[in-house]
C-alpha cells in the first residue's frame, strides 16, 4: 500500500498537480491494480471487471465539467450529442468516482469538457488528468469489517458565485466526511426538507445557520454519519476573490457503513 | 436513552391530538388519568402465564417468523401484531400496477397462520417501553417476554415538501392503498408525460421503480396510449447499482428517459410539476413519487435507532435490547429489502428468539446464512436474474447477475408463489 501511496505522489510531483490546494489522499490499496495515469482533455474508457472496483480519479487545475456515462448511453451521446440521462459533474477540479462491479463486468466512459462560457484559458489539450485503481470488492469489504477505514468518494469544486448548494451523497450511517473550503465561507449542512425550504424561499440562510448543529465559518468541518439522510452544504463566499473558492469534500468508509448495506 | 411511559404518552398524544389515531379515541378520554387512563393502558390481551413472543408486522418476515418459531418453540405463545385485515403479497404490487394480476390472487387470509396456534391481532403499533418489556398498540398494551419488530418501511411524504398537503396528487407502488389507486390512475391515463421518482438508497425493493416503468410503456404501448416516461432518480445509477449498465440499456432501448442524481424535493400539483434538488421542474401529468424508505417512528422514540433498527446482523438481536430483535425492511443489516431476504431472516430470527427463550429452544441450531434471489421485470415476458450471498455476520460472499430471460419471468412467478405457499399453502 505505501508503495503505491508513493508511486503515485511520485508522479503527480512530477506532473505538477501537488501544488493543489488540498493535499493528495491516497486510495487505500492492498491488492489492486493501478492504471497508469493518463493526461487527457477528451476521453477515458473504464473497463471494470466482474468482482473489482474501480476507483476513478480526475483532477485538473481549471474546473471542467465530467459527463459520465454507461455504453448506451455513449453510443447516443455520440450519435447525437444528447446529454439526456448523463450523469453530470459540474466546475470540478478533482473527483474520485467509484463504479463497483459486482453482478457482471461495467463499462464506464468519462467526457470532461469546459462548458461554454467556462473560464477564460481553460484546460487545453492534457490537462485534465485521469487515473484509475482497480480493488476486490470482497477484499475491501473485509477490511472494512476488520476496522479499517477506506476512502469512498471525493469532490473538488469551484465555487465562484456568492453561495452554492453541493449535494453531499449517498450518504449511509458511519461515514466519515471531511470538507475543506480554500477561501473565507460561512456554511451549513442541511437536511432535504430545509434543502426545498431553503430554494422556495420559506427558510433563509440565516434561519438555517441559526438551527443546524453543522455550520461554521472555519476553513473546515468534520464529522460522521448517523442516519441514511442526504445533507446539502450550503456554502456562501464572505470575500469575494477574483479566484474560485474551492471546496473539496471526502468520505470515508467504515466498519459501520459497511455493515449498513450500501 | 430510556423512554419513560409519561414521555411516550405525550408523543402519542401528540399524534391523537393531530387525528392519526386510528380508532378515533378522543383526547380528552386518552388522557384521562395521566392526564389520564387512556385506551392504549388497557391490556390488549391478559399479561403471559409463560414465554410470549410479540411479532410486530404480519409481512413476510413477521410470518415466516411467527410459523418457524412454532415449530421450534410448541410451548411459547406467539402474537401477531398487524394493521392490515388481509397478507397481501409485496412483490406482485408492480404486477397489479400494470395489470399483469389481480390483487386477490396474492391475497391471503390470515386464518391459516392463526389455525397454526399463532394468535394475530389487527391493530396498529403505537410505541414500545423496553424497560417495561411492553408494547403500546391502538387497541391496547401487550407484554412480551421477547419482542421482534417486523414492520417494514414507513413512505415519509414530509421529506417531500407539499405532499403532506396534497397527498391526492401522487400514487405509488410501495403501499396497498396507494397501489390500488396508482392502478386506477394507470387504467385512466390517456396520454402526456408520466414521472417516476427513485428516492435516494436504500428503498424497498430497488429494481422496483424501473420495473413500473418498463412494464407501463408496455402497458401503454399495447393500449396506444402515447406517454413520455420519465424517472427522475436521487441516485447517481439505476438501482441496485451493480446493475446499473443493465438498466441503463434497458430504459433506453423502451425510450424511457432518465434523470440521475435528480432528487425530488418538492410536488406543485397545481403546476403539475416535481422540483428537484437542483431546482430542475420536470411537468407530469402522471406522477408516482416514491418518498424516502424509513422506519416506523416509533422505533425512533423508543431509541432503538434512526430510522432503522440498530441490529447484530448475525443475531438480529438489538444492539441495545437482549429481548428485542428486528428483521426485515425496518432493521439495519446488510441484506437487501426484498421479500425473499425477508422471509430468510424471519426464519432465521426465529432460530435466535428459540435459543433466547430458554430451555423451550435449548435444542435449536444456528440457522443458514441469508441470501437473495429475484427476478426484476424488464417487460411482462421478460425479468433479469439476480443473487446475492452473505456469510453469518453480514458479509457479501458472492453475486451474480443474468441477462434479461423468459424463462426467468416465470421463474420470477414460481418464486413468489413459492413464498407465499410457504406461509398458507398451495
Amino acid at each position: 500500500m505505501a508503495c503505491s501511496a508513493r508511486r503515485l505522489t511520485v508522479f503527480l510531483i512530477i506532473a505538477g498537480l501537488i501544488v493543489l490546494i488540498v493535499p493528495w489522499e491516497p486510495v487505500t490499496l492492498s491488492a489492486a491494480e493501478e492504471i497508469a495515469p493518463s493526461p487527457s482533455s477528451s476521453e477515458e474508457r473504464v473497463d471494470v471487471k466482474k468482482g473489482l472496483v474501480a476507483f476513478v480519479e480526475i483532477k485538473t487545475e481549471e474546473p471542467v465539467t465530467v459527463y459520465i456515462l454507461y455504453p448506451t448511453q455513449y453510443t447516443k451521446y455520440k450519435a447525437t450529442g444528447s446529454a439526456d440521462g448523463i450523469l453530470e459533474f459540474k466546475n470540478i477540479t478533482w473527483l474520485i468516482y467509484p463504479i463497483p462491479a459486482l453482478l457482471e463486468d461495467q463499462t464506464v466512459y468519462f467526457v470532461p469538457f469546459v462548458p461554454k462560457g467556462g473560464p477564460k484559458g481553460g484546460p487545453k489539450e492534457g490537462d485534465v488528468l485521469f487515473h484509475t485503481i482497480y480493488e476486490d470488492i470482497y477484499e475491501r469489504i473485509d477490511r472494512l469489517m476488520k476496522g479499517e477505514e477506506m476512502l469512498r468518494a471525493g469532490m473538488e469544486m469551484a465555487v465562484a458565485g456568492g453561495t452554492e448548494v453541493i449535494r453531499l451523497t449517498p450518504l449511509i450511517p458511519g461515514l466519515k466526511v471531511r470538507l475543506d473550503f480554500s477561501g473565507d465561507t460561512r456554511f451549513v449542512i442541511v437536511k432535504t426538507i430545509d434543502l426545498a425550504r431553503y430554494r422556495k424561499g420559506v427558510k433563509s440562510f440565516e434561519q438555517l445557520y441559526e438551527e443546524s448543529d453543522l455550520k461554521g465559518s472555519e476553513k473546515g468541518i468534520n464529522f460522521s454519519t448517523t442516519d441514511f439522510e442526504d445533507l446539502y452544504l450550503i456554502v456562501r463566499l464572505i470575500v469575494r476573490t477574483r479566484d474560485p473558492v474551492r471546496v473539496k469534500s471526502v468520505i470515508h468508509a467504515t466498519k459501520e457503513s459497511a455493515e449498513s448495506g450500501c | 436513552m430510556k423512554i419513560s411511559r409519561r414521555s411516550l404518552l405525550k408523543s402519542i398524544g401528540v399524534s391523537v391530538a393531530g387525528g392519526i389515531f386510528i380508532n378515533g379515541v378522543s383526547s380528552s378520554r386518552v388522557f384521562g388519568e395521566e392526564k389520564g387512563i387512556s385506551k392504549v393502558h388497557k391490556p390488549a390481551l391478559p399479561p403471559p402465564t409463560g414465554k410470549r413472543v410479540v411479532i410486530l408486522g404480519g409481512g413476510y418476515s413477521g410470518l415466516y417468523c411467527a410459523t418457524t418459531l412454532r415449530d421450534l418453540a410448541p410451548e411459547a405463545e406467539i402474537v401477531v401484531v398487524e394493521k392490515y385485515p388481509y397478507f397481501i403479497s409485496g412483490p406482485s404490487h408492480v404486477d397489479f400496477v400494470a395489470g399483469l394480476k389481480r390483487l386477490d390472487e396474492v391475497m391471503r387470509s390470515y386464518d391459516p397462520i392463526a389455525g397454526r396456534n399463532i394468535r394475530i391481532i389487527r391493530s396498529e403499533v403505537m410505541g414500545i417501553l423496553p424497560e417495561e418489556k411492553r408494547v403500546l398498540t391502538a387497541s391496547g398494551g401487550l407484554e412480551y417476554t421477547l419482542l421482534l419488530i417486523a414492520t417494514g418501511i414507513r413512505i415519509a411524504d414530509e421529506d417531500v415538501l407539499n405532499l403532506i398537503e396534497q397527498p391526492a396528487s401522487n400514487a405509488h407502488a410501495w403501499e396497498i392503498g396507494e397501489t390500488v389507486e396508482m392502478r386506477k390512475r394507470v387504467e385512466g391515463f390517456t396520454g402526456g408525460r408520466f414521472v417516476v421518482t427513485v428516492p435516494t438508497a436504500p428503498f424497498k425493493c430497488p429494481p422496483g421503480p424501473y420495473e413500473v416503468a418498463c412494464l407501463l410503456r408496455e402497458y401503454f404501448n399495447n393500449k396506444k396510449v402515447k406517454a413520455d416516461i420519465t424517472v427522475v432518480d436521487a441516485n447517481d445509477k439505476p438501482q441496485p447499482g451493480p446493475l446499473a449498465q443493465k438498466w441503463t440499456g434497458v430504459l433506453e432501448a423502451r425510450e424511457i428517459k432518465y434523470m440521475p442524481n435528480s432528487k425530488v424535493v418538492e410536488i406543485d400539483a397545481r403546476a403539475r410539476q416535481v422540483i428537484t434538488d437542483k431546482g430542475e421542474k420536470v411537468g407530469y401529468d402522471l406522477v408516482s413519487i416514491i418518498p424516502p424508505n424509513k422506519a416506523a417512528t416509533f422505533i425512533k422514540d423508543a431509541g432503538l435507532g434512526d430510522p432503522f433498527v440498530d441490529v447484530d446482523p448475525a443475531t438480529f438481536k438489538s444492539k441495545k435490547y437482549d429481548h428485542i430483535f428486528a428483521v426485515g425492511d425496518c432493521a439495519k443489516v446488510p441484506y437487501t429489502k426484498s421479500a425473499f431476504t425477508a422471509s430468510l431472516q424471519g426464519k432465521s430470527v426465529a432460530h435466535y428468539l428459540a435459543m433466547a427463550l430458554g430451555p423451550l429452544g435449548s435444542d435449536v441450531k444456528e440457522p443458514a446464512p441469508i441470501y437473495n434471489v429475484c427476478y426484476p421485470y424488464v417487460s411482462s415476458e421478460e425479468s433479469m436474474m439476480v443473487r446475492a450471498d452473505w456469510d453469518r455476520d453480514g458479509k457479501m460472499l458472492k453475486a451474480e447477475a443474468d441477462d434479461p430471460k423468459k424463462e426467468y419471468a416465470s421463474s420470477r412467478a414460481s418464486w413468489e408463489r413459492g413464498l407465499i405457499s410457504g406461509l398458507f399453502g398451495a
